[in-house]
């Protein structure tokens, strides 16, 4: 395999990883009434999806998630982030509440909602999050 | 019925997690996880009574020498051996096979024999091939096909008049419970003595070593719930006198002269050097916890466990179970059909399952099913049904992966 | 192209593949991808002299000197030491014995590799690595 027959295979699985969540933010997005429960069970996979953390991880404080999914990795090349993800400005992501705060930009930019930023980054659990995000979609 | 969710509260490490998800810890035949009392008994040894043994004659010293001899009687009345004498500590089972066909050498000669059966562990191999070796004496191995042992062999190779029989109490690969009721009596018959290799089976069985005439047992502690480095050689009294000590020094000695030394009685003489003792006081304390929960209830539980998993094993399509024992015990092994037993365990690993692969040091019972390697599960008391129906969907979810991977 | 590049610099480009993509799953199925390439060592040619000990699945290495490059065929019975095996065949079949023996493999510390990897898998690859390096220096004294 040559250096950029490699490259793209990085791309691609990554992207493919990333598919799952834009998966799960359309699903959210079609459904015309939305309870909490279904809110909620699609947004936990969709930060698991974003996170690159299995289905079945327990956690659901976001800052804890952050660092479960930075444990996994040590840099992200920003070039590459580009390359699948062109909306999502990027720096050296190197902490969890960095990670976290990309997370918010990307459940505002994907289920097409505008909270009050001030709000969204209060907000400490994926539960905490559905309420919100439940409440800016009736 | 076991109040197996109170248990667990006695096993912190059970509460840990992988990437956020609990740990199942399926691999109790190679160590057990240790209970909290074995663990305060090791602590208040170490805070309030730590003093070398045999040495003293100070209170910390004859604190210790107390628990250590005290715990020796509570390994007797476990094992229902006759006295305490025939009692070894040693580091281990492993250890303790080491140290009596070492010390069994002079008793060898070249036409003498020594048999073992295939499914033997390579700690209840090895030692007597290599005592074969330097006494050229036979080796001869019973085959045991579908993880059983042929006694019609068995019976054929006795009529030779073997001088050892060495075999294991259950088998670590399949789960195989030895029938030795009539291997014992068989070779009795045939003049033989029998070495009962009871790493695993400690777990399991309900031994009673006089009662069921072995001429020597061994284990580890750490199957048991002691801490690593401790283990037991039983032997019937004449026999351990036979053998010959193959650690001198310290502990073991009665007079030393510049040319000559007297040796210790039993078991002293068979333990040089400073004993593994606060292993021994711990070890005693697990064989406690047992008895509080009752071997019996563990045993009917983890029978039940381990034929719970050997059917949820059989029903995962591309599994082959390693061996169908008419009395299994404690563990099942197995092969996937599609990927190799190392990456299966790299995978379910990273999804919480912690089983071990690979030879499972029974590199000659792996030839017999014709694998070179292999995935072992073994569950305990303080597992659960829900754990093994976790692990099944792992290993369905690990060979989904794999398929998916491969099949560009 | 490739052989314009030092070894270390094609390592740096499979260190930052191995970043990039962090998460183990992505991590094995890249490792598995980029080992389909590799050709198998059939059964017949798996000699016992082949063998490279200390590993816990089987692996074989064939090393050959051929105008004076080092060919190196490898395979596992694994497929994720195939992986880790292709890497090792990428980055050094069909270089100089020199350079082989100049070469310090990073991409074990400088990726979280070693945080995923076990002991013996470690111990196992450094016994890949010292096997070919070996051979490398056997080369040489034989000039």
């Amino acid at each position: 395999m040559t250096i950029e027959e490699r490259k793209n295979l990085v791309i691609h699985l990554l992207s493919m990883a990333h598919a799952k969540a834009e998966n799960e933010a359309e699903i959210i997005r079609n459904e015309s009434d939305p309870s909490l429960k279904f809110i909620y069970e699609h947004l936990r996979k969709y930060i698991l999806a974003k996170f690159l953390l299995s289905e079945d991880c327990m956690e659901d404080q976001l800052q804890e998630l952050a660092e479960l999914s930075l444990a996994r990795s040590i840099k992200l090349d920003p070039k590459m982030i580009k390359k699948f993800d062109k909306a999502v400005p990027c720096d050296n992501v190197s902490s969890a509440s960095a990670k976290k705060v990309m997370l918010l930009y990307a459940i505002q930019k994907d289920l097409h909602i505008h909270p009050d930023a001030e709000f969204l980054i209060s907000q400490k659990d994926v539960r905490g999050l559905s309420v919100l995000v439940h409440s800016l979609l009736q | 019925m076991l109040p197996v969710a109170k248990i667990r509260e006695d096993f912190p490490i059970l509460s840990t997690k992988i990437d956020g998800r609990p740990l199942i810890y399926l691999d109790n035949a190679a160590t057990m996880q240790v209970p909290l009392c074995v663990l305060e008994r090791l602590r208040s040894h170490y805070l309030h009574d730590n003093a070398n043994i045999h040495r003293g004659i100070y209170t910390l010293s004859e604190r210790s020498t107390q628990a250590y001899e005290d715990a020796r009687i509570t390994v007797r009345d476990f094992l229902g051996a006759d006295s305490k004498e025939e009692i070894v500590f040693t580091q281990g089972a492993t250890d303790s096979i080491n140290m009596a066909a070492d010390g069994l050498r002079e008793t060898l000669h070249i036409n003498d024999m020594i048999v073992i059966t295939e499914l033997e562990h390579h700690s209840n191999f090895l030692p007597w091939q290599r005592l074969c070796h330097r006494t050229g004496a036979t080796f001869a191995i019973i085959p045991c096909p579908d993880g059983m042992p042929d006694m019609e062999a068995y019976k054929k190779i006795l009529s030779q008049n073997p001088k050892l029989v060495a075999v294991t109490q259950v088998s670590n690969l399949t789960g195989t419970v030895m029938p030795l009721g009539e291997m014992t009596r068989l070779a009795h018959e045939a003049g033989a003595v029998i070495f009962v290799d009871g790493a695993q089976g400690i777990r399991h069985c309900d031994t009673h070593v006089s009662a069921e005439d072995y001429d020597f047992y061994c284990f580890s502690g750490h199957k048991i719930m002691g801490p690593a480095g401790i283990g037991v050689l039983y032997g019937k009294r004449r026999l351990l006198e036979m053998l010959k000590p193959s650690r001198l020094g310290g502990g073991m000695v009665g007079t030393v002269t510049g040319q000559d030394f007297t040796e210790a009685p039993l078991p002293y003489r068979l333990e040089a050097g400073t004993p593994n003792y606060p292993g021994a006081i711990a070890l005693a304390e697990a064989i406690r916890y047992i008895d509080r929960l009752g071997r019996k209830a563990i045993a009917d539980y983890e029978n039940m466990l381990v034929d719970y998993a050997v059917e949820k094993l059989s029903e995962v399509a591309g599994l082959h179970v390693l061996g169908h024992p008419v009395n299994r015990a404690g563990v099942v092994s197995f092969v996937l059909d599609t990927m190799h037993p190392y990456d299966a365990a790299s995978i379910l690993d990273k999804l919480g399952v912690a089983i071990r692969s690979g030879t499972h040091c029974a590199q000659p019972a792996l030839q017999r099913f014709g694998v070179t390697a292999a995935l072992r599960l073994s569950p305990a008391f303080y597992n659960t049904r829900a754990e093994i129906d976790e692990a099944c969907l792992a290993i369905r979810q690990t060979q989904d992966l794999m398929s998916r991977w491969i099949k560009k | 192209m490739t052989e314009e590049m030092s070894i270390s610099q094609l390592e740096d480009t499979f260190i930052e593949d191995i970043n990039n993509l962090g998460d183990w799953f992505l991590q094995y199925e890249y490792l598995i991808e980029i080992s389909v390439d590799i050709p198998h060592i059939e059964l017949q040619e798996r000699t016992h002299e082949r063998k490279v000990p200390g590993c816990q699945s089987g692996v074989w290495i064939i090393l050959k000197y051929v105008d004076k490059k080092v060919r190196i065929r490898a395979d596992s019975e694994a497929l994720i030491i195939r992986g880790f095996l292709a890497m090792y065949v990428l980055l050094l079949d069909n270089r100089t014995p020199e350079e082989i023996l100049s070469f310090h493999p990073r991409f074990i510390e400088e990726t979280n590799i070693k945080s995923q990897i076990s002991t013996d898998r470690f111990h196992g690859l450094q016994s890949v690595f010292s096997t070919i390096q070996d051979f490398a220096a056997k080369c040489i004294e034989t000039e």
